[in-house]
């Protein structure tokens, strides 16, 4: 745990960079679209290949940092006193099906940029945007069923509500009483303000 | 049927805004106290409180805006919808049980109350309030504008042209009604009939979106595909990284939404998150189909020609529910967007409300005001006309502004400071601080300043990237903070 918040500040430095680095680059005619010849609400995205060709391997990485900072959040949320995260395997199992969505979709996006309209469509939508609708969408909820099957033994169990109950208990008696609520956790938190 | 469609619509309408009076008028016997009025007693089951989480984070943004930007860009706005179920993980995840356990052990009837009570600190809770009730006139005035705009064109038919005055006053008072009547307590459960009332429409709308399509869906693609294939690719016309920096500051920024985590804080049992999650996603789920069948079937008929080119891209859902949707089903969609608007501003009234007289007053006297209730009853009002005539009378253009400044500068300003800070006992209140006063200046400035990033990257993304990486780099590179021993304990479960 203790490293975690390194690893989560060196991604967000990294994903600033990526923002940076784009700032730099000589933008394609059609980088975030152009307006539609015939229809004035409507933009086109035109040649795919002219606007992703240069950036497409730093999109994928931009995407791949989102994921490993999500899945870091995760676990972040799960640590407890400073024991080892629960059912790390299992989330990490998750969290590779959900960054392999996202390689499947770069990768069926690649061969659609280069033959536009090539492959078909899977279950109604072109192969890349398939994997976007289903594969990014419907992965996470692997997340969801850990979270209701685990609830129990990874984020709030008996022994903890007890444990909570107690402290509940002893702060209500606190405040209704004299005493003061509670200590703080540091000699220097007697300050009233920190920061 | 079709010669009695307006007559549908306005009973639909009508229908539905009594049902909210109803609410309000029984919500009031049950709010007692302001714990009451904040906090609904904290007392919520799982399926009250996973539909309010629900419905307040779909506006009426995703009834118009949504389908709109499909129209206009594709794909690129699905990743707003895609986002969803990760959103949803990440907010319950790393908020689910630490904001209840908090807010219970320390009483909290606000947001800024538990902000206080993690980093001990009044400056924490006064910036926090501070960017809550800044985002919540711009949110509002947008929600109330579109509100009336849409009764307007409603009531247009059958009793000609009605001011925009007026009708910003016949939906304001109806709201203003159910939420200084019966407060938070009426504010989630209209949320209850709202969610239902929207999940019902979006299923009817997806039906007679397919149906109105050769093909389906597969019939909308292709013929969006022979026009412009990167408009059906994954990435539609804003291009990679627009689409990857939405996925980004909608889905972790779903944790930084007050409105959405106050929610949070007043179901009955803190196992009860286990249930909340799938309940929200689930109708979450249901409800954004409306968004994306909506506007790939416009887009699709108006590229066949079978439809005539729309003047703008919001016309998008209108129109076809005035074309193509029968009689009763327009007058479920109408009254659902009207809840899905309602459902969110009455979430920004109580937090605006719970801002101004509860966390504001206190950050500065240490003490909370007399008559609390009456006072945050009072609040209710004044910031629903505040941000009436604010949406009449201060021009689209900053109306506009401030309510996309919204969820990009809450997003920004809350995830670092509650979403992070509060499973992270190193983090300070200074960087707290730092994160918030960075997010403000970030994303008024850049829209005021009309600076766009380059590749269509969104502000609010870069804002929270940046809030992000300040708050933890101030944290790492501070001495670790004093944190009161209750609130270490509960940071420690």
């Amino acid at each position: 745990m203790k490293r975690l918040p390194f690893l989560l500040f060196v991604i967000l430095l990294a994903m600033c960079g990526v923002v940076g680095w784009l700032a730099f680059q000589e933008p394609a005619f059609n980088q975030a679209g152009i307006a539609h010849p015939e229809h004035p609400a409507m933009a086109l995205g035109a040649d795919g290949e002219a606007r992703h060709r240069d950036v497409l391997g730093v999109g994928f990485a931009f995407a791949v940092l989102i994921v490993v900072f999500f899945v870091g959040l995760l676990f972040f949320a799960l640590h407890r006193r400073g024991e080892a995260v629960p059912g790390k395997g299992t989330i990490l199992f998750a969290a590779v099906l959900f960054l392999g969505a996202f390689v499947a979709l770069f990768w069926t996006y690649s061969r659609f940029m280069e033959a536009p309209g090539a492959g078909g469509l899977f279950l109604g939508f072109p192969v890349p945007t398939a994997w976007m609708l289903y594969g990014v969408w419907g992965i996470p909820l692997l997340f969801i069923l850990i979270y209701v099957a685990r609830f129990n033994e990874w984020v709030f169990g008996a022994a903890e509500e007890t444990e909570y109950t107690k402290l509940l208990e002893r702060v209500r008696r606190a405040r209704t009483g004299t005493q003061a609520p509670t200590q703080p956790s540091s000699p220097g938190a007697s300050r009233p303000e920190q920061g | 049927m079709e010669e009695l469609r307006n007559v549908v619509i306005l009973s639909s309408v009508g229908l539905y805004l009594l049902v909210c009076i109803g609410v309000g008028l029984w919500a009031l016997r049950r709010t007692k106290s302001t714990h009451d009025f904040f906090m609904a007693g904290r007392d919520l089951g799982i399926f009250v409180t996973g539909l309010a989480v629900f419905s307040s984070t779909l506006s009426g943004f995703g009834f118009v805006g949504g389908p709109g930007l499909v129209y206009r860009m594709g794909m690129s706005s699905i990743w707003m919808v895609v986002c969803s179920s990760i959103g949803f993980v990440l907010s319950f995840y790393l908020l689910g049980k630490r904001i209840r356990l908090m807010a219970e052990l320390r009483d909290s009837v606000s947001l800024p109350d538990a902000v206080a009570a993690r980093y001990r600190s009044e400056s924490s809770r006064f910036l926090t309030a501070v960017a809550i009730l800044l985002g919540v006139m711009g949110y509002l005035a947008t929600q109330i504008l579109a509100m009336a705009t849409v009764l307007q064109d409603i009531l247009r038919t059958s009793f000609g042209t009605i001011s925009l005055e007026a009708c910003v006053a016949i939906s304001c008072a109806v709201l203003v009604f159910y939420c200084v009547t019966g407060g938070i307590i009426a504010s989630v459960y209209t949320d209850v009939v709202q969610g239902l009332v929207m999940m019902v429409a979006a299923v009817l709308v997806l039906v007679a979106a397919v149906a109105a399509v050769d093909g389906g869906f597969a019939g909308m693609s292709r013929t969006i595909l022979a026009d412009d294939p990167e408009a059906m690719s994954p990435w539609g016309t804003l291009g990679i990284f627009g689409a990857l920096s939405w996925y980004f500051v909608f889905a972790l920024g779903g944790a930084g939404q007050p409105h959405v985590i106050t929610k949070m804080m007043m179901n009955r049992r803190v196992s009860d998150a286990r249930h909340i999650l799938p309940v929200s996603v689930g109708a979450y789920a249901v409800s954004a189909m409306l968004w994306i069948s909506i506007g790939l079937a416009m887009r699709a008929l108006v590229l066949q020609g079978a439809h005539e080119t729309l003047p703008n891209a919001d016309a998008a859902a209108p129109q076809f529910l005035q074309t193509y949707a029968h009689p009763m089903l327009a007058g479920v969609v109408f009254a659902g967007l009207f809840a899905a608007i309602m459902s969110t501003a009455d979430g920004f009234l109580n937090i605006g409300a719970a801002a101004a007289v509860h966390d504001i007053p206190r950050s500065f006297r240490g003490k909370p005001i007399a008559n609390e209730l009456l006072w945050a009853r009072i609040a209710t009002v004044v910031i629903a006309v505040i941000a009436a005539l604010f949406a009449l009378y201060s021009g689209e253009n900053l109306v506009a502004l401030l309510g996309a400044f919204g969820w990009g500068t809450f997003a920004a300003a809350l995830v670092p400071t509650v979403a992070i800070g509060f499973n992270w006992k190193r983090a300070t209140a200074t960087a707290a601080n730092v994160a918030i006063a960075a997010s403000l200046l970030i994303n008024f400035g850049t829209r005021l300043f009309g600076y766009s990033m380059p590749y269509g990257i969104d502000t609010g993304a870069v804002s929270l990237m940046v809030s992000l990486t300040l708050f933890f780099g101030i944290s790492l590179a501070s001495k670790p903070p004093a944190i009161d021993e209750d609130v270490a304990a509960v940071m420690d479960m």
